[in-house]
């Protein structure tokens, strides 16, 4: 299944969400989206899970190599809408404890500051 | 009974390769929570040999059996040239990746922890790794 990201610019935030397998095929859309929004000023994001099917760490890699630039300007990534599986990836490697997991896109806008 | 797929090197492959490990696993009766991981850390070793080994030269081929003998599990990788001491391999620490703000590093790092044995068999012309996962 190739994957297409749709994403929406809530202005202080851009919301992007990944449908079907964000792998070593698919992860430079994703790379390529976040530096897109990075490009236009805006630090924050949130990704909403609810169409993404799989993760490998070449999916994860891209978040990783964006995370610390984000918090030089106050900003993150706000990840929501997650099945167990993606979950399950994120906790293998300990990202969990590192990125902000919420489980609806209601609590991840309010956190950006919707 | 062991079942086998040849894929050509390139990333296209991979969801290729992930639906016949999930095909083959779910016709093992293999728990789904197992199955997901076994195809990723399948998917991981994969994306390595096409990626960094065959450098995406998809005329360049390799191949996966997964078989099942009691309960261990058997999904061998052959490949040619050389391989990766994946079974050697110490990985960074999350942290350090962050800090260096690098997308690799955490493949490897998946396999070993999901897979329970990594054996490497070496040939003249090819190499085998032998993942082994006891459900």
């Amino acid at each position: 299944m190739t994957m297409q990201i749709a994403e929406h610019n809530s202005g202080n935030f851009i919301t992007l969400t990944p449908t079907g397998d964000l792998d070593a095929n698919s992860s430079m859309l994703m790379d390529e989206k976040i530096q897109n929004g990075i490009d236009l000023g805006i630090y924050n994001f949130h990704i909403d899970c609810t169409a993404l099917r799989y993760i490998s760490s070449a999916g994860l890699g891209v978040f990783i190599s964006f995370m610390e630039g984000l918090t030089a300007h106050n900003g993150r990534f706000v990840f929501s809408e997650m099945t167990e599986n993606v979950y399950k990836v994120f906790q293998l490697l300990g990202l969990e404890q590192l990125m902000t997991i919420v489980a609806t896109r209601d609590e991840a806008a309010k956190l950006l500051g919707a | 009974m062991k079942t086998h797929y040849v894929a050509p090197c390139s990333k296209q492959s991979l969801p290729k390769i992930r639906a016949f490990v999930e095909e083959e696993l779910r016709s093992l009766h293999v728990q789904e929570s197992t199955t997901h991981q076994l195809v990723l850390a399948v998917d991981e070793a994969c994306a390595n040999s096409i990626i960094h080994h065959h450098e995406c030269n998809d005329h360049d081929r390799i191949k996966l059996s997964i078989s099942l003998r009691g309960k261990e599990l058997l999904i061998e990788l052959t490949d040619n040239g050389k391989p990766f001491p994946i079974h050697e391999y110490k990985p960074e620490d999350l942290q350090e990746i962050i800090r260096k703000r690098t997308k690799g590093g955490l493949g490897i790092f998946l396999i070993t922890k999901i897979m329970d044995k990594i054996e490497i068999v070496e040939n003249d012309d090819h190499f085998v790794y032998k993942f082994i996962k006891y459900i």
